[in-house]
C-alpha cells in the first residue's frame, strides 16, 4: 500500500514535534511547513494527499492559504483550530477546507478525519455511484436509499441533504452547503434545515434523539458518521 | 482715544444713531442716545468733563480778553464757535450742545451790546448774537456727532475684535477646562466677570471645569436651559446651544457692575456653546477609543488564553493519545520524546498560568502585592539555577556581583519577572549564544541587565514589547512566548518604584539588553 502523503502546516514546534513522529508511525509520510507561503509551495512541490492546516499562522491568514491552494489543487484540507474560532472555522470551510479538528484533539480523532478525507477524495476521483457506510447505502444513480437492506422512502429535499452528506461522508458539511443542496439557496432559513435533518433522523436513526449517523457539529453544520471497518 | 483705553464703555449698538447712519442731524439727539451719552460721560468716564470745561473756559477768557483788540463782537463770537467745535470734536454731542447754549448766553451777557445784560438793544444788534447762537449750535452738533460716530465705530471694532479673539481662543481649547480658561481671558473675563460653565448630560445640568461653585449658579443655569436667557441681579445665564441640541449654560456674574452690551454676551455665549459641543464630541470620541482599546485588550486576552493554554494542551493530548493508540508501533526514542514533550508542555502551562495569576495580582495592586527586603543576589541565583536545569545546554552567564545589594520587592513577582526576561532572551537568540545576567549599582539604584546576542528588536517595536499580549511580528515559526513576560516585568518594577528599559541593538547591530532598575534599600545602621 502506498503511503499517504501528509503536509503538516503549523508554526508551533511543540505540536510538530508530536504529530510528525506519530503520523509516521501510523504509516504516513509527513512534510512540515511552518508558515502559509511554505505551505502553498509545498502543495505544488509534494502534491500531498491531505493538508493539515493550523489557522493561526505567522505570515498570512489561513483563509488566504486555502484560497490559494484551491486555485490549483483539490487536495483535502483539514483545518486545525480552536473551539472559540467558530467564525474563522466556518469561513475556512466556506473557502474550500474539507473538515476541521478542534484543539486540543486526540490522535484517534485526527486520524479518523484524515482517513475520511482521503476516502472522499478517492471516491470523488473514481466518481463512485454508490455510497456504503455501515448499515446505510445510497445509490446515487437510482436515487435509492437502503438501511440494513430495507429501502427507505425519502422526500426530494431529504434525499438532497443525505446526498450531500454521503458525498462528504465522515466530513463536516456546513449549513450553507446543505441549504444550497436542499433549497438551492445558501442563505435560506436555517430552521428549514433543522426540520429536514430531524425528519431524516426519524427515518434513519435507531434513536432519533441520540443520532449515530447524522450528527450535529454545533454552529458549523452536520456530519454523516461512517463506522470504520477493522 | 478715550474709547479704546476704556473698553468697559462699550456702547449700546441698538441706539438710533447707530442703526440709521444717514438720518438727520437732530435725530442724533434721541432720548436713548442722550441717555447713553450721558451715562458714558458721567458714570463711566468721570474725567471726560475736564477737557470740554477747560476748552470752554479758555475760549471764554480769550474772547473777553481779545475783544478790544479785535474790535467787534463778531470776531469774539468766531473764537467761541472755534471753541465749541473743539469741545464737540473732543467730547461729543452733548457737551457741544451744552457749551453752545452756555456760550450764547455768555456772548449775549458779556460781549453783545448792551454788555452785562441779556437784553437785546436794537434790531442791528440782534443779528450777531442770533447768528452766533445758530452757528454755535450747528457747529457744536456737527463736531459732536462726528466725534460720537468715530467713537462708536471704535467701540464696534473693539467688540468685533474681542469676539474674534474669543472665537480664536475657544477654537484652540480642546476641553472644558481650556474653554473656561479661554472665556476668562475674554473682555468680560478681564473685567472681573465671574463666568461659570455648565454642561447638560442626560437631561441633567452640572458644573463643568475647575472654577469655584457659587450659590444659585446651578439653579440659574437650569432655568436658562429651559428658558434661554435668565437675568437675576448682577447675573445673567445664557443657554448654550450646539449645532443640534442644548449643550449647557453659561452664567455670567457682573460683579463690578461694569457695562457690557447684552448682545455681545449673547454672541460670546453662542461661541462658548459651539466650543463646548466640540469639546463634548472630542471627549465622546476619546471615550469610544478607550473602550475600543479595552475591548481589544479583552479579545487579545481571550485569544492569548486560548492559544497559550490550548497549544500545550493539544501537544499533551496528542502525545498521550498517540502513546495509548500507537504505543507498540512507536520506537523507544520517539516514545521518550513524546513523554518529555508532555513534561515540557506541562511546565509551559504552569508558567503561563503563573503569569496570568501574577498579572491579575499586579492589576489588583494594593495589598495583593507585598514587598519585603530581598537580596538581589539570592533572587538571581535561584532564578538562574532553576532556568539552567530547564534549558539544558544553553549558557547563562552571571557577572560582577556585589553580595549586599538589597531591594524592596515581592519575591514571587521578582523571580517571575526575572525568569520572564531571561526566558525571552533565551527564546529570541540562537542556541549557541550565551545570555548574560549582570548586576550593578548606579547611585541609589540596583541595575540588573539581561543581554542576549539575538537579532534584536526593531526600533518601531521597542515601545510596544511591554504591552500585554504583544509579540514582535516575525515570519518564521514563533517561539513559545505568551506576550505576557515583559508586561509582567514592567508591572513588577513599576509596583516597586523601579523602571525597565530596553536597549537594542547592543553591539554590532545585534542583541538586546533589558535593564531593570530598582531602588536600593540601605541597610539599617
Amino acid at each position: 500500500m502506498m503511503q499517504d502523503q501528509i503536509l503538516l502546516v503549523d508554526d508551533e514546534p511543540a505540536l510538530v514535534a508530536v504529530l510528525q513522529p506519530v503520523l509516521k508511525a501510523a504509516g504516513c509520510a509527513v512534510t512540515v511547513a511552518s508558515d502559509g507561503n511554505a505551505a502553498i509551495s509545498a502543495v505544488v512541490a509534494h502534491d500531498p494527499d491531505v493538508v493539515l492546516l493550523d489557522l493561526g499562522l505567522p505570515d498570512i491568514d489561513g483563509k488566504d492559504v486555502i484560497r490559494t491552494i484551491r486555485e490549483t489543487s483539490p487536495v483535502p484540507i483539514i483545518v486545525i483550530s480552536a473551539r472559540h474560532q467558530e467564525a474563522e472555522k466556518i469561513a475556512a470551510l466556506d473557502e474550500g477546507a474539507d473538515d476541521y479538528v478542534n484543539k486540543p484533539f486526540e490522535i484517534g480523532e485526527l486520524m479518523a478525519r484524515i482517513r475520511a478525507a482521503i476516502r472522499r477524495s478517492q471516491a470523488t476521483a473514481s466518481s463512485a455511484s454508490v455510497f456504503e457506510g455501515g448499515p446505510l447505502r445510497v445509490d446515487y444513480a437510482k436515487r435509492e436509499v437502503t438501511l440494513m437492506g430495507e429501502p427507505i422512502k425519502l422526500s426530494p429535499k431529504e434525499y438532497m441533504i443525505l446526498h450531500a452528506l454521503a458525498r462528504n461522508a465522515g466530513q463536516v458539511v456546513t449549513h450553507k452547503r446543505l441549504l444550497a443542496a436542499g433549497w438551492g439557496d445558501a442563505a435560506a432559513d436555517l430552521q428549514y434545515l433543522r426540520v429536514y435533518v430531524g425528519l431524516l433522523r426519524q427515518k434513519l436513526e435507531a434513536d432519533p434523539s441520540e443520532p449515530e449517523l447524522v450528527v450535529t457539529e454545533p454552529g458549523v453544520g452536520y456530519r454523516l458518521l461512517v463506522r470504520e471497518q477493522g | 482715544m478715550h474709547g479704546r483705553a476704556a473698553p468697559h464703555a462699550i456702547k449700546g449698538r441698538m441706539t438710533g444713531m447707530d442703526r440709521e447712519p444717514h438720518s438727520g442731524l437732530m435725530q442724533g439727539l434721541t432720548k436713548a442716545s442722550l441717555r447713553d451719552d450721558l451715562r458714558r460721560s458721567l458714570i463711566h468716564q468721570p474725567g471726560a468733563w475736564r477737557a470740554p470745561v477747560i476748552i470752554f473756559l479758555v475760549t471764554s477768557v480769550l474772547a473777553v480778553v481779545l475783544q478790544p483788540m479785535l474790535e467787534g463782537e463778531v470776531s469774539s463770537g468766531l473764537i467761541f464757535v472755534l471753541g465749541i467745535t473743539l469741545v464737540g470734536a473732543n467730547a461729543g454731542l452733548v457737551p457741544a450742545v451744552i457749551s453752545s447754549v452756555l456760550a450764547s448766553a455768555f456772548f449775549n451777557f458779556f460781549l453783545a451790546d448792551p454788555v452785562l445784560t441779556f437784553r437785546m438793544s436794537t434790531g442791528n444788534d440782534l443779528a450777531p448774537p442770533v447768528i452766533f447762537t445758530a452757528c454755535a449750535i450747528v457747529s457744536g452738533l456737527l463736531a459732536g456727532r462726528l466725534r460720537d460716530r468715530t467713537f462708536l465705530l471704535g467701540q464696534t471694532n473693539l467688540q468685533l475684535e474681542s469676539l474674534l479673539e474669543t472665537s480664536r481662543m475657544l477654537q484652540a481649547a480642546p476641553d472644558v477646562t481650556a474653554i473656561e480658561k479661554a472665556l476668562a481671558r475674554t473682555v468680560p473675563g478681564r473685567l472681573g466677570f465671574q463666568l461659570s460653565v455648565f454642561g447638560v448630560q442626560q437631561g441633567k445640568v452640572h458644573r463643568l471645569g475647575t472654577g469655584d461653585d457659587r450659590d444659585g449658579d446651578l439653579d440659574l443655569a437650569e432655568r436658562a436651559v429651559g428658558e434661554g436667557i435668565v437675568r437675576q441681579g448682577s447675573r445673567t445665564a445664557f443657554r448654550l446651544d450646539g449645532s443640534r441640541t442644548c449643550v449647557g449654560a453659561l452664567v455670567v456674574d457682573n460683579v463690578n457692575s461694569v457695562r457690557v452690551d447684552p448682545a455681545f454676551l449673547e454672541a460670546l455665549a453662542s461661541l462658548a456653546g459651539l466650543a463646548l459641543e466640540r469639546a463634548m464630541f472630542a471627549s465622546a470620541v476619546a471615550e469610544a477609543e478607550a473602550n475600543a482599546r479595552t475591548e481589544e485588550l479583552k479579545s487579545a486576552l481571550l485569544s492569548s488564553v486560548s492559544h497559550d493554554l490550548r497549544t500545550p494542551l493539544t501537544a499533551i493530548s496528542a502525545s498521550a493519545s498517540s502513546l495509548i493508540e500507537y504505543g507498540n508501533q512507536l520506537d523507544a526514542i520517539t516514545s521518550r520524546h513524546l513523554l518529555e514533550g508532555i513534561v515540557e508542555e506541562c511546565d509551559r502551562l504552569n508558567r503561563f498560568t503563573a503569569n496570568l495569576l501574577e498579572l491579575s495580582r499586579l492589576q489588583a495592586g494594593g495589598t495583593a502585592v507585598n514587598g519585603q527586603v530581598l537580596s538581589v543576589n539570592d533572587v538571581v541565583r535561584s532564578v538562574v539555577q532553576r532556568l539552567r536545569s530547564r534549558v539544558g545546554d544553553r549558557e547563562i552567564r552571571t557577572s560582577a556581583f556585589r553580595s549586599d545589594i538589597l531591594v524592596h520587592a515581592d519575591t514571587a513577582l521578582f523571580e517571575l519577572a526575572l525568569t520572564n526576561v531571561i526566558q525571552n532572551a533565551l527564546l529570541y537568540s540562537e542556541a549557541d549564544t550565551p545570555v548574560l545576567v549582570h548586576c550593578d549599582c548606579e547611585r541609589d539604584d540596583c541595575v540588573l541587565t539581561v543581554t542576549d546576542q539575538g537579532r534584536g528588536i526593531p526600533q518601531s517595536e521597542q515601545a510596544r514589547v511591554f504591552e500585554r499580549f504583544y509579540r514582535v511580528k516575525r515570519t518564521e515559526a514563533s517561539p513559545q512566548g505568551s506576550g505576557l513576560g515583559l508586561a509582567i516585568a514592567k508591572g513588577f518594577v513599576e509596583a516597586f518604584h523601579g523602571s525597565i528599559e530596553l536597549i537594542s541593538p547592543v553591539i554590532g547591530g545585534k542583541g538586546t539588553t533589558v535593564a531593570i532598575r530598582l531602588p536600593i534599600v540601605q541597610e539599617a545602621a
